[in-house]
């Protein structure tokens, strides 16, 4: 049994008087990549904004056994928990190294720009583009920026949001390589929320399916990827 | 629906070309060798074997302080920093664009259109200098001190494009904070007959923490609705100034007994005081711009930026949205103050009548003219509304052209020129007049009105 990154017991999260999460119970082991997979207003989004306490939440969020369900958001993201938010969310007036600055924005060591070089031999297109502001970038090059950014920070836990969304295939399905990587090489532990059920699956190891703010099914992502139910909703078979 | 609380995507011109050429060139992006790329991956223990790295490769700093212009008028930066490796190492000048054109590694790819400056940049900054050094030996007494009045404006104007330029905060009521700024001023100089740069400061500092109270709201509200509290701030301001005349000498207004007066070396006459104010004032001014360039490029500047940006996206990366926020709002604040305090040293008299909530709109509607983000689009913005005033002023007083004339007339009167400017250049310039500098033409391409827009239509 591997360690727990993290483990999430009776999540609630509600936006005023709408309650969105109805007592989710997931684990992310250490190493490992999970996939949470849903339709459209499911929670998925709700899910990881809640993991960074970014909501009104009740529940228990445990991070390598500390209690992170009422630590500030900042405090969350020093412990090493990175979001690549959905739609991306660069800084678009921004220039794509001052974009990097900020992921590095806790940080008080002086490695910033080793690691900017690093991620810059990965993406080699974000240092064409350094002092280009970020929101002249094709959405391709934003998502690259956006995992850049979030790696900026050295999480050991990176939090994705439909990175697939507004992609062209061919992008997607190179980007989804470079994550199973990124997560094969370092063992960079990734909780990654999609729609795209089959590249998602492929990558997972593990995944739970969430309709309407409660956990439905879940699984080994192979297992999962056989299921009739996930097959016929996600998988369009 | 509830899922989707992002900040939906802004409009990005990346986001409406993604045709089939495009998604070719960015997957060459993505193609091997990544293995060798992905080895390098750091972890908390290899990052650690290349600190030269990191010293050797200081990214060079984004840098919109008005290209040449900056260099040229005020020679407060020396060389370049930051020239990427290998890049090639020129005078100042055209340092910026050689750089910019270094570090993309080649002419065919796009640089960031703030980077590049254009021949009209040179003709502004002699334009500039001639006028700051000619102004005040062409000047009589009372010119010179109209002409200072608005060089200190600049500093309102500037305390605006902080909070909105780079903070992303509307703010429709920085008149109130030069009037704070004023009467804080004189009641240290007078009330606590303290010297005059103890009080300027103290008047500054008292509209800083002014700024800090008002920027609270601005936690909550963005967009129009901020741009609405804080309109509603300048409206009332003017009754509850009335009623603290101890502070602001209620109705009819406060006299400055202390006078700025010059060294005895510096001359007596009237004129040489004049002199005087005024080259403390453009120090003043100077100093300020010289201060906001270096806190825009620092690490807090650049969260403000961020949170301007995207304000979920910063938090999420550990920027304080508390504490930046109402740091930018003070910080405008005190430039607006420092603004007011100024005024005082010039005309020795200052009343709420002097703060109608107009005078805001007008301070932002200047801003906005000359470029919002942009330290020189403030400068600019300023310098535009006096020249075409002074045209037009020019204009409506030749007689003698018939009903041409009658029309002309119009020209003479200032509210009708800013009116015009505003509409017209609105139009051609969306960003701001400093647009104009950049050889790029950004501003049809990509326009902060663009963004501005699509933020507030969304709170």
């Amino acid at each position: 049994m591997t360690d727990m990154m993290l483990k999430v017991e009776d999540l609630h999260a509600r936006y005023g008087a709408v309650e969105v999460l109805r007592g989710l119970d997931f684990e992310v082991p250490d190493g490992n990549v999970v996939v949470i997979l849903g339709a459209n207003g499911a929670g998925k989004t709700t899910t990881l904004r809640a993991l960074c306490n970014m909501c009104t939440t009740t529940g228990t969020v445990t991070m390598e056994g500390d209690d992170i369900s009422r630590a500030k958001t900042a405090d969350i993201v020093r412990r090493g928990v990175a979001h690549v938010p959905q739609g991306r969310g660069t800084f678009p007036e921004l220039s794509v190294m001052d974009n990097l600055k900020i992921g590095a924005y806790t940080r008080k060591d002086n490695e910033v720009g080793a690691d900017v070089d690093r991620w810059f031999e990965i993406f080699p297109r974000l240092e064409e583009r350094r002092d280009q502001l970020a929101g002249s970038l094709s959405g391709g090059e934003q998502q690259m920026l956006a995992v850049a950014r979030a790696l900026m920070c050295r999480p050991r836990l990176l939090l994705l949001d439909e990175p697939s969304l507004g992609l062209a295939p061919l992008i997607i399905e190179d980007l989804f390589e470079r994550f199973a990587q990124l997560n094969k090489e370092t063992g960079l532990t990734m909780l990654l929320v999609e729609q795209n059920a089959n590249l998602a699956l492929d990558m997972a190891d593990y995944g739970y399916v969430i309709e309407s703010g409660e956990i439905a099914l879940h699984g080994p992502a192979d297992q999962l990827k056989n299921d009739p139910a996930v097959q016929e909703a996600y998988l369009g078979a | 629906m509830s899922d989707d609380n992002w900040p939906s995507p802004m409009p990005r011109p990346g986001d409406d070309d993604e045709t089939p050429g495009a998604d070719a060139s960015v997957f060459a992006a993505f193609a091997p060798p990544h293995d060798a790329a992905i080895a390098a991956l750091p972890d908390d223990t290899t990052a650690a074997e290349s600190p030269e790295e990191a010293t050797a490769t200081a990214p060079p700093e984004d840098d919109d302080f008005g290209p040449e212009l900056a260099e040229a008028a005020l020679s407060v930066r020396s060389a370049p920093q930051g020239v990427p490796a290998g890049g090639p190492q020129t005078a100042s000048g055209v340092g910026n664009r050689v750089r910019g054109l270094a570090s993309a590694g080649g002419a065919d790819r796009v640089v960031s259109p703030r980077r590049r400056s254009g021949p009209l940049s040179w003709i502004g900054a002699v334009l500039l200098a001639v006028w700051l050094v000619a102004m005040p030996l062409a000047s009589s007494v009372t010119e010179l001190r109209q002409n200072t009045q608005i060089v200190v404006m600049v500093l309102a104007v500037l305390g605006v494009n902080i909070a909105t330029g780079y903070g992303g905060m509307i703010s429709l009521g920085h008149g109130v904070f030069v009037a704070v700024g004023a009467f804080g001023a004189a009641y240290a100089v007078d009330d606590l007959a303290l010297p005059w740069v103890v009080s300027i400061i103290a008047g500054a500092a008292f509209a800083g923490a002014i700024g800090a109270l008002v920027g609270l709201p601005a936690l909550r509200i963005k967009g129009i609705h901020l741009a609405l509290v804080t309109l509603g701030l300048a409206i009332v301001f003017q009754p509850l100034a009335k009623r603290v005349p101890t502070f602001s000498g209620g109705v009819s207004g406060r006299a400055v007994g202390a006078e700025l007066v010059p060294p005895s070396w510096f001359g007596t006459t009237r004129w040489a005081e004049g002199l005087y104010r005024y080259v403390i004032c453009l120090a003043v001014v100077g100093l300020a711009m010289w201060l906001t360039h270096n806190i825009i490029k620092s690490r807090p500047g650049r969260a403000m930026r961020a949170v301007r940006d995207n304000d979920t996206a910063a938090a999420v990366y550990g920027v304080n949205l508390v504490a930046s926020r109402v740091s930018t709002f003070a910080a405008s604040a005190t430039l607006a103050g420092l603004a007011g305090a100024l005024g005082i040293v010039l005309v020795p008299f200052t009343s709420q009548e002097s703060y109608p909530f107009q005078e805001s709109l007008v301070l932002y509607a200047t801003a906005v003219l000359g470029g919002l983000g942009s330290i020189w689009g403030s400068v600019l913005g300023v310098a535009i509304r006096e020249v075409f005033s002074a045209i037009g002023g020019f204009l409506g007083d030749v007689s003698g052209l018939g009903p041409l004339g009658e029309f002309l007339r119009l020209l003479d009167e200032e509210q009708f020129v800013f009116g015009v400017l505003l509409v017209a250049l609105t139009f051609v310039f969306p960003r701001g007049l400093i647009g104009m500098f950049n050889r790029s033409k950004p501003w049809l391409r990509y326009g902060w009105s663009r963004i501005a827009e699509s933020k507030s239509l969304q709170n």
